[in-house]
């Protein structure tokens, strides 16, 4: 049964309810939506016992609060630096067990940009051409397709067993993710060809800075702007990772929310499993691309896939 | 074997591109596809002339079993389907014709000999983008080929039929844009609320109907 678990007090620049991408209408023009940080998301249900894809919170936020309105159990994880229940410091690796009128206050201060708030069970929301992602572009999916907005009531299940308490174990790569300046791998776009030989040195040498222009949908890069002849071409298929290069030679890298087609020049697409690390940059952060072979970033994000399969697949870890 | 031009677009998906500007061609093509699970293809998505294949995770890229089955099928080739003529109803009001006068300084016809040639030409949807739910329409007379707007709009109302490209385009939603509106449609081509969210489909023959500004605003929703 459907029950109200938390009421949002303050939710940070954007946040919304996200979970597994929406794959099937891509050909109708309908966006993938989902995590834009998978790593950070699937620990946090994994903190609460849920499926790696399960609903939950992705806030873009220095500072969220809420306050629980049915007892539940929370994992966060992401860019939090400091979780604060009823105003009292607790750790940020493991699950927690809130109770009814606690106030929860979630703090960033040092780096990344996105945070994840689980809960045990998962948030219930309906679910729209295939998922439950909400797509800030197209206003689908999610909380009636809009960002999460204060006094918001989030539905969760009734549960009916005490969850245990899981912690996320040392030695996990996942900490690495929150640097200030990062470097990804790139594998060269179709229109790689039509740039100059100096275009293309000056993106794969360059350190780009993250611009404030930062959203689901892209993030814009400035510094050192790529100047072509060619900047228009027929609308060419676009999606999460790809960087486009607009007439102003700012590149833009498509997110989460981006547009199922484009016309801009595709130079190259940030491999899949570099794409969590991207979105976490925050604006002023800069990030620096290197060349890679499609095989190479598919031997990566299989390497990624392993030890959160192998964590799924550990029982209990408390 | 025909020569078949491809590229990676990340380590996830190839795109086959130039292989035909027929909408029809590319569907077979994509239905033929996918009688050979074997290939690992998870999904697709058309556009303009170009076919892009989706792997299953760390499935597909056999790479050059999928180039032999394009080109198998370009030996093939055969097209049979058509999809059923779908009328949309269309008011050219001038209120509706944001760019009228645009159009009549492009193509150098006073907007009666617009209207006539748009409604006489018969469309396909050849590929959806931009925004869920809209199509790209092949079919537009060469004479009506107007550029982009040189700016973008901030708005654009939902049901604006538009034109950029060489092609024909309806706003299923209020949006930004930059194509050159020619009249308003009252059908919804959106509606997650319908079981049918989406009544248009890839490959579909398209007609536009006039329709006059009084039956526009008596239109009963679709």
């Amino acid at each position: 049964m459907d029950l109200p678990l938390i009421k949002i007090i303050n939710s940070g620049i954007l946040s919304t309810i996200q979970a597994a991408r929406r794959l099937d209408f891509q050909d109708y023009g309908v966006p993938r939506a989902g995590f834009q940080d998978k790593i950070s998301a699937q620990l946090a249900n994994w903190l609460v016992g849920n499926k790696k894809f399960d609903s939950l919170i992705e806030s873009y936020a220095n500072y969220f609060e809420f306050e629980v309105i049915n007892d539940c159990s929370m994992g966060v994880q992401g860019a939090c630096s400091e979780i604060r229940i009823n105003d009292r410091l607790v750790s940020l690796d493991e699950t927690h067990h809130l109770s009814i009128q606690d106030r929860i206050q979630l703090f960033n201060n040092t780096h990344g940009s996105i945070v994840y708030i689980a809960v045990a069970g998962g948030f219930r929301v309906t679910k729209v051409l295939g998922s439950t992602a909400t797509d800030t572009a197209n206003k689908l999916g999610g909380l009636n397709g809009m960002p999460l907005a204060s006094n918001n009531i989030l539905k969760g299940s009734q549960s009916n067993k005490e969850m245990e308490t899981r912690r996320i174990p040392e030695g996990l790569p996942c900490r690495a993710y929150f640097a200030k300046n990062t470097t990804v791998h790139v594998i060269a776009g179709p229109e790689a060809s039509l740039f100059t030989v100096s275009n293309i040195e000056t993106f794969y040498s360059c350190a780009f800075v993250v611009s404030s222009d930062i959203s689901r949908v892209g993030y814009r890069l400035t510094g050192h702007p790529i100047h072509t002849d060619t900047h228009n071409i027929s609308s060419k298929t676009t999606f999460p990772g790809i960087i486009q290069i607009p007439p102003s030679g700012d590149p833009i890298i498509l997110m989460a929310d981006g547009p199922v087609t484009g016309g801009y020049l595709r130079i190259g697409v940030v491999a899949e499993v570099d794409q969590p690390i991207l979105a976490q940059i925050r604006p002023g952060g800069r990030v620096r691309f290197l060349h890679c072979l499609p095989e190479k970033a598919r031997l990566r994000e299989t390497n990624q896939c392993r030890w959160i399969e192998e964590l799924y697949h550990k029982k209990t870890d408390s | 074997m025909a020569h078949i031009k491809w590229q990676y677009l990340g380590e996830n998906a190839i795109e086959i591109s130039d292989i035909s500007s027929d909408i029809h061609f590319q569907l077979g093509l994509r239905d033929y596809l996918k009688e050979f699970p074997e290939l690992g293809i998870a999904s697709f998505m058309l556009t303009d002339k170009d076919l892009t294949l989706f792997s299953e995770k760390n499935g597909f890229m056999s790479v050059p079993h999928i180039i032999d089955r394009v080109a198998s099928y370009q030996h093939e080739m055969e097209i049979t389907t058509s999809l059923p003529l779908s009328i949309i109803p269309i008011c050219y009001d001038e209120a509706f014709a944001l760019d009228y006068r645009i159009l009549e300084r492009f193509c150098k016809m006073d907007y009666q000999e617009i209207i006539t040639l748009h409604l006489n030409a018969e469309y396909k949807v050849a590929m959806f983008g931009f925004m869920p739910g809209f199509p790209y329409l092949h079919g537009l007379p060469l004479s009506l080929a107007v550029p982009r707007l040189r700016s973008p709009r901030k708005i654009i109302p939902k049901g604006s039929v538009s034109i950029a490209n060489g092609m024909c385009g309806i706003y299923p939603n209020q949006s930004p844009g930059g194509w050159n509106i020619i009249g308003r449609s009252p059908l919804t081509l959106f509606d997650l609320l319908k079981d049918n969210a989406m009544p248009l489909k890839l490959g579909q023959r398209v007609k536009f109907q006039q329709i006059s500004k009084k039956d526009f605003d008596g239109f009963a929703p679709n």
